[in-house]
């Protein structure tokens, strides 16, 4: 009798659990062979991305924008903030209205790259309306002569650097054609590779920024903010994990040059 | 038939393997719990020094910082672009539990469920049901029972059915332990149930890119159900050719053995032969169904969950087929 009820539960129950899992086998072959019945989520997606209207800043707020790589994106803050969002903290006795930081900032983006992002309408908008632009580019380029040797290096710089400021020159006309009067901050380079760089790299990394500071020196209202001596024996307590972007610490000391630079500009 | 099934059944009852195999699956679900509590905890405390933040942290913006974490491992230089292409998956994962507002981290008795069928499958679960199904003819070899067996007045395919489908009831009832233990356990480790959570499926992965266009919502429950299902089968494939192997060799232990090693060597060759595409029609190879589900990436090209469910189909009936003719046909001298 004992021996009869043990076998009838068992028997029942797996029974009950073939046909659930037969059940789950069958619907998970359902759901991973579904073959694009729910397009409505997809097409959702592309409807929204098309009409997206041009947002136009509020002129009450102090708006900064800032645009480039992904130092200006902030990338390898831990605190996600960014030297804008640290610049801002500091600014925010200076400036009587609110402060909007606009971040347009591309991670990895090249010069050529932010050139396009300033054809777009809405970028110019942007522009327009802010009071401090800041921009960091041109940190990717350089990246690619890392890994190059020494001989090959200095036929290819010449290109890639010419290519460059000829970039850079477009930005600023792009961005003085519709903001005459906003302050621009320009942050130059540091070199995270400093201990494995042999003084050949060196060398063409400050001559970029030279050639870069030239440049953004005329227009007469921006500034560079150099980055290179501030990075250069603090690699281990301003890079991030990645051992390329500056963390919390760095993005801070960043900020705060920008803020020592600016703090008589008055507007 | 039943009659010769219920004998079977209750053979194997008194064996107590049973009871072994529960008390394996409580003491290591028990540990796996204690585990995943333990590795919780100390993400959030790692996450909370950081930060600086207290106590009420915010899953978001842990999820944000593993996904800041994970591009930045995608930078590093010293990466190989297999790996780099699971990892821009995991990305694409995170973000889109971030977008739609889905907690990924903080464990309950639903995740923990799910998570311990998707681990088990690979390895701990075959080994289970091979204890179960490695002695069912060669035991009775090995104990002279055999002889008693056949000279009933039954056909031998007969026997060898009922001993079958006997093993397919006590693999069913092993996949149901599982789940009825951790869902016990891991409610009493986690508290919360989250079975009413939703969760994402049908992520696909083509070309290293993150498909998600097949997404659908199921809540937890639904997806247990999927998840177990596929673990279940994967079982019942692993019991049938072990079933094969026990019928061809007449010793318990050889059996088992053969079923251990083919098993781990499955893993084995899953890391070596990754390139070599023949490789992907070996069964060990397919065991791992839950991972589809998740879209998780493919290391040998051409597999989906029906390419491997075929797979596990035709080594089933090849063994089923091999285990017949043999037992029909071989003279038995004990």
């Amino acid at each position: 009798m004992y021996k009869k009820m043990i076998w009838t539960t068992i028997l029942v129950l797996a029974i009950v659990s073939t046909l659930v899992f037969c059940s789950g086998l069958m619907s998970s072959l359902k759901i991973t062979s579904a073959a694009n019945t729910n397009n409505v989520v997809k097409s959702n997606i592309d409807t929204s991305t098309q009409s997206k209207p041009v947002v136009e800043l509020n002129n009450n707020s102090y708006n900064i924008l800032v645009m480039g790589d992904s130092l200006a994106k902030g990338t390898g803050d831990e605190k996600g903030q960014g030297f804008a969002n640290d610049f801002v903290s500091l600014w925010k006795t200076r400036a009587n209205k609110d402060i909007k930081v606009t971040n347009i900032a591309v991670n990895g983006d090249t010069s050529s790259g932010l050139v396009k992002i300033l054809q777009n309408e809405q970028t110019l908008k942007y522009v327009e309306n802010s009071k401090i632009i800041f921009v960091s580019i041109g940190g990717n380029e350089i990246k690619t002569l890392q890994s190059a040797d020494v001989s090959s290096v200095s036929t290819d710089v010449k290109t890639l650097q010419d290519n460059y400021l000829n970039n850079l020159k477009s930005i600023f006309k792009s961005i003085r054609s519709r903001n005459k009067n906003s302050i621009i901050v320009f942050i130059g380079l540091y070199n995270p590779f400093e201990k494995g760089t042999i003084s050949d790299k060196t060398v063409l990394l400050n001559d970029w920024n030279y050639q870069t500071e030239q440049l953004v020196s005329q227009d007469s209202n921006c500034i560079f903010i150099p980055t290179y001596d501030l990075f250069r024996y603090n690699l281990d307590k301003y890079l991030s994990a990645d051992n390329f972007h500056p963390n919390a610490a760095g993005y801070d000391a960043i900020s705060k040059r920008i803020f020592d630079a600016l703090k008589n500009y008055g507007d | 038939m039943l009659k010769l099934i219920e004998n079977e059944v209750l053979k194997m009852l008194c064996k107590k393997k049973l009871l072994l195999i529960s008390g394996i699956l409580l003491i290591l679900i028990s540990l796996f719990a204690y585990g995943e509590n333990h590795s919780y905890m100390n993400t959030i405390k790692r996450f909370t020094q950081t930060t600086g933040q207290t106590q009420n942290y915010d899953w978001k913006s842990l999820v944000n910082q593993q996904i800041t974490d994970l591009k930045s491992r995608l930078n590093s230089p010293y990466n190989k672009d297999s790996s780099k292409n699971s990892t821009n998956i995991k990305i694409e994962q995170l973000q889109y539990y971030l977008d739609h507002n889905m907690n990924p981290i903080t464990p309950n008795a639903a995740k923990f469920t799910i998570k311990f069928m998707q681990q088990a499958v690979l390895l701990f679960l075959p080994l289970l049901v091979i204890v179960l199904a490695g002695d069912s003819v060669s035991g009775e070899f090995s104990t002279k029972t055999i002889k008693v067996l056949l000279t009933r007045a039954v056909p031998r395919w007969k026997i060898l059915l009922s001993k079958y489908i006997s093993l397919l009831i006590m693999t069913s009832l092993v996949v149901l332990e599982a789940a009825v233990i951790s869902i016990i356990v891991s409610t009493v480790m986690f508290h919360t149930g989250g079975w009413n959570e939703p969760v994402a499926t049908g992520f696909r992965s083509v070309a290293g890119k993150l498909d998600a266009s097949n997404v659908v919502k199921v809540y937890q429950w639904q997806y247990s159900i999927l998840v177990y299902g596929l673990g279940w089968f994967a079982a019942i494939t692993v019991v049938t050719i072990s079933f094969m192997v026990s019928v061809l060799v007449r010793n318990t232990a050889t059996s088992i053995g053969i079923m251990m090693a083919t098993l781990i060597g499955g893993e084995f060759l899953q890391l070596f032969l990754e390139d070599w595409p023949l490789v992907k029609y070996f069964f060990v190879i397919n065991l791992n169904l839950p991972k589809y589900l998740t879209g998780s990436f493919q290391p040998i090209e051409g597999m989906s969950l029906i390419f491997s469910i075929i797979v596990l189909c035709v080594w089933s009936i090849v063994a089923l087929a091999v285990s017949f003719r043999v037992f029909t046909k071989q003279d038995v001298l004990v």
